[in-house]
């Protein structure tokens, strides 16, 4: 049945159908209404909901959660997010299956917490230190936050690792009319259990890439958990061979299944010579931009990017045929992914087009953008109209002020 | 150690450390009262005394300085059977000293063991919130005491049910520390103890006299100092019945739309913008339409004005913006402000405006209403979603039967009749005279 709901309705229905049953957060703008809506959710299906008294506190009941048994998730914006870094780290080195989502507002600081925004991008793949790697997910749309929402706790459960979706304000807060039901979802993922035994070992794998057993906190059986790093036993370790052993162990098990962990939706038009790489709300606009550009009988193809670390590469090599020239990447910040994309594509040249005024990428500033490459350098621009968007055609070297129409949201 | 530990071959404490009798004294006391190893997790961080998850059998959990406590919160409302004991050092007490606080006015169901030995023994001696004044191993950089914190009071202030300050020389501490694991609610005990870690302290060991001495002059002395007061209560997890929702939507009969159409609701906070937006979507949405709104309000700084844009179309929407509106409601001058100029309106769209509102020139079909009298027919609740509905037809977007007709058949709940009331209002006055001016002033029709 269709449905009118926003995109934190959205996360918390993915949630509840992944089988959370344990959410704690601090309230902040735009991912305050997650708790309001899970405790109701939970209400009505049983689990743990709390507000704490502050994101610290929030990410480590999670964690102290999940490692007894329960599918945890936590949600803030950008400002708790930082706060949640610390912790973010703990769940990596004791390998803690832990949803955190990060409904994203203009920063940096408190900025504008109900202005678009989507800044996050590195940040969340970068949050914590160590520099291991951390699935970052990327909703694009009510329907696509609800999607996420349960890939998310998958990927978290399967692998054992926290896994960060950004949302936004405009996805968080906005309605869409959506049909949950119809969405097609794999099947459930439970954390691999550890070998029925009396003696556990909580952190024991055979090849790096493995996934360790999990057996609870407060089970049959006693278990260990640390933050430090430790050996299969979970004993603090200064033996370097098994300091290598596990760290290796955080590294393999994300990258050698960084194919599975791509989730894109290819439009791809074999005679393109531009290829839109889109993520987050920017991607509505893309997708009104190419149904545009083809009815105008133009050729343009498009990636829409859910998972954005490890960054998809298998999607975007598939997507560089060798007549792609222009790769075009509107986003809500100053052109954070469009750097990360210039590092992994070498056969065209990467633009971005780039808002942060708080207002949205308009469709029409693309469609301008693709179709201008042959009329190049005349164009004309409407001094009545605001400027919208930046567009630097490499980082540094060329960027100009685009007339944009007037959005109002 | 008793038969709950590993055995100790590498004893990590310094020698003359107090650490090892308080982990000794609790691992009896939990033998004592019969708790078997995986009924218990014992939570640590970051300290000296956070290496003693090692030398105990029980579930352990090892986490960031001064967080155990969140930790260990978790752990007590995913399994509340288990028996979760934390051991925090006077330097997590300091750093995490608000969760101390919230942990038990929640009554959070934890047995906290603060080992406070008065400094930094596993960094460099630095001094820290629990060193007394006068006691610091270093000296304070501008040599003036500050008072220590009093964890034990801060606990029993914010709901703690026991409360306890001994030595870790009292011969009867095992007994303590049995009374603290037997109590309910969120416990505390903090253990003052002798830390040998610099050369100094070493070579002139603290005495029990000593101890007993400083904690008097501070004002902090030992021995039980509350029992009773909140007890915890599991929260509860068993699935339970929900009322109905205020407002529901059933897709019974489709609501015809003429054109794809945009709506601009320009208003403040408390005039029900938002709300307003999400009963037409969802109105449209339970008519086999599709739908996209999005939200404009200032939570920090700004005037209050809210403004939600409307999308419908019969197709799906990709994009959140919302360009070039059919129909714009203005509710109050904030409101206005924000649309910013309405010069850019184009002839066709339809401004629907409080009569009293002073607007801004423009180009779009002007409609004015009498706002205030509607606030005393409907109520505040009812106002922007009454306008945005006389507007959608005025403007030949839904028809005033199409628009009813799929409320009356679509809607439930409690808020049913209340939006048949704003949606009769409306279409009453959409397809009766209005005045609409022109905006020189000139009376038109809309």
């Amino acid at each position: 049945m269709r449905e009118f709901i926003t995109g934190n309705q959205a996360i918390v229905r993915g949630a509840v159908r992944a089988g959370c049953n344990f959410y704690a957060a601090y309230p902040i703008t735009p991912a305050g209404s997650i708790c309001t809506e899970i405790r109701q959710a939970f209400a009505r299906l049983g689990g743990v909901a709390i507000q704490t008294e502050d994101q610290i506190a929030a990410i480590g009941q999670c964690i102290g959660a999940a490692m007894a048994g329960a599918r945890a998730m936590t949600a803030s914006s950008g400002p708790g997010l930082s706060l949640c870094s610390d912790n973010i780290g703990l769940a990596q080195m004791g390998e803690v299956p832990l949803v955190i989502v990060d409904c994203q507002r203009m920063g940096p600081a408190t900025a504008s917490a109900t202005a678009a925004g989507e800044g996050d991008v590195l940040f969340a793949r970068h949050v914590t230190s160590g520099g291991y790697p951390l699935p970052v997910l990327a909703a694009a749309d009510v329907a696509s936050a609800y999607r996420l929402t349960y890939e998310a706790f998958n990927i978290a459960e399967r692998l054992r690792t926290p896994v960060i979706l950004l949302a936004s304000k405009d996805i968080s807060l906005s309605r869409q009319t959506v049909d949950l039901e119809a969405i097609e979802l794999p099947p459930q993922a439970r954390r691999p259990p550890a070998p029925a035994g009396r003696a556990v070992l909580p952190y024991a794998v055979q090849a790096p890439a493995d996934v360790p057993g999990f057996a609870p906190l407060g089970g049959e059986h006693p278990v260990r958990f640390t933050g430090l790093v430790h050996d299969e036993a979970g004993m603090l370790t200064v033996d370097r061979a098994k300091i290598r052993r596990k760290l290796t162990h955080l590294r393999d098990k994300i990258l050698a299944r960084r194919h599975e962990l791509e989730l894109v939706e290819s439009d791809l038009d074999r005679r393109a010579e531009t290829l839109i790489v889109s993520y987050g709300v920017a991607d509505g606009a893309a997708r009104e931009a190419v149904a545009e550009i083809r009815a105008r009988g133009g050729y343009v193809s498009h990636l829409t990017l859910h998972s954005l670390w490890p960054v998809p590469r298998e999607a975007l090599r598939a997507a560089l045929t060798p007549r792609v020239r222009r790769v075009i990447v509107p986003e809500l910040n100053v052109g954070l992914y469009a750097d990360e994309l210039r590092k992994v594509i070498s056969t065209a040249e990467v633009e971005s087009i780039q808002r942060f005024d708080g207002g949205l990428i308009h469709p029409q500033t693309l469609v301008e953008h693709v179709l201008e490459a042959d009329r190049e350098p005349s164009r004309q621009q409407s001094p009545a109209e605001p400027a919208s968007a930046v567009t630097g055609k490499t980082a540094g070297r060329r960027s100009r002020t685009r007339g944009g129409r007037r959005c109002r949201s | 150690m008793s038969l709950l530990t590993t055995p100790i071959d590498d004893p990590r404490f310094c020698p003359g450390c107090h650490h090892l009798r308080i982990l000794e004294e609790l691992a009896g006391a939990i033998g004592e009262l019969g708790l078997r190893p995986e009924e218990v997790c014992l939570v640590t961080d970051v300290g000296c005394v956070g290496l003693a998850d090692r030398y105990f059998n029980t579930h352990t959990f090892h986490g960031l300085h001064g967080r155990s406590v969140t930790y260990a919160e978790g752990i007590k409302r995913a399994r509340p059977d288990c028996t979760v004991i934390v051991l925090m050092g006077d330097g997590a007490c300091g750093i995490g000293a608000s969760h101390v606080v919230h942990a038990a006015r929640r009554g959070a169901g934890l047995h906290v063991i603060v080992c406070n030995n008065l400094r930094r023994g596993s960094g460099a001696g630095q001094y820290r919130s629990r060193t007394p004044g006068g006691h610091a191993p270093l000296p304070l950089p501008d040599r003036l005491p500050e008072h220590p914190f009093d964890i034990c009071q801060l606990a029993i202030a914010n709901g703690a049910s026991h409360v306890g300050r001994f030595s870790a020389f009292d011969p009867e501490l095992r007994r303590h520390l049995r009374e603290a694991l037997r109590a309910g609610g969120f416990v505390l005990l903090e253990c003052w103890e002798a830390c040998n870690a610099s050369a100094a302290a070493a070579a002139e060991p603290l005495t029990a006299e000593a101890l007993a001495t400083l904690a008097e002059r501070l004002g902090m002395p030992f021995g039980l100092l509350h029992t009773g007061g909140p007890r915890w209560r599991p929260a509860p997890q068993a699935a339970a019945e929900q009322p109905e929702p205020p407002l529901g939507f059933e897709p019974v009969r489709p609501l015809e739309l003429s054109q794809r159409a945009a709506v601009w609701l320009a208003g403040s906070d408390g005039q029900y913008v938002d709300f307003a937006a999400s009963v037409l979507g969802g109105l449209a949405t339970a008519g086999s339409l599709f739908a996209v709104q999005s939200t404009d309000r200032p939570i920090v700084g700004g005037d209050g004005y809210s403004v939600a844009t409307l999308v419908l179309s019969t197709q799906p929407i990709r994009h959140l913006g919302c360009d070039d509106p059919d129909v714009v409601v203005i509710l109050s001058s904030s409101g206005e402000r924000r649309l910013g100029s309405l010069g850019n309106l184009s002839p066709r769209c339809l401004v629907v405006a409080d009569k009293d509102l002073p607007l801004t020139p423009t180009r779009a079909t002007l409609a004015q209403v009498d706002a205030r009298s509607l606030v005393g027919e409907l109520g505040d609740a009812w106002v922007a979603l009454s306008l945005s509905a006389f507007g959608l037809v005025r403007r030949g977007l839904f028809t005033g039967e199409g628009l009813l007709a799929a409320a009356e058949a679509n809607l439930t709940g409690p808020l049913r009749a209340p939006v048949l009331a704003a949606l009769k209002r409306a279409v009453a006055q959409a397809v009766g005279p209005t005045a609409s001016r022109a905006p020189d002033g000139a009376s038109a029709r809309g």
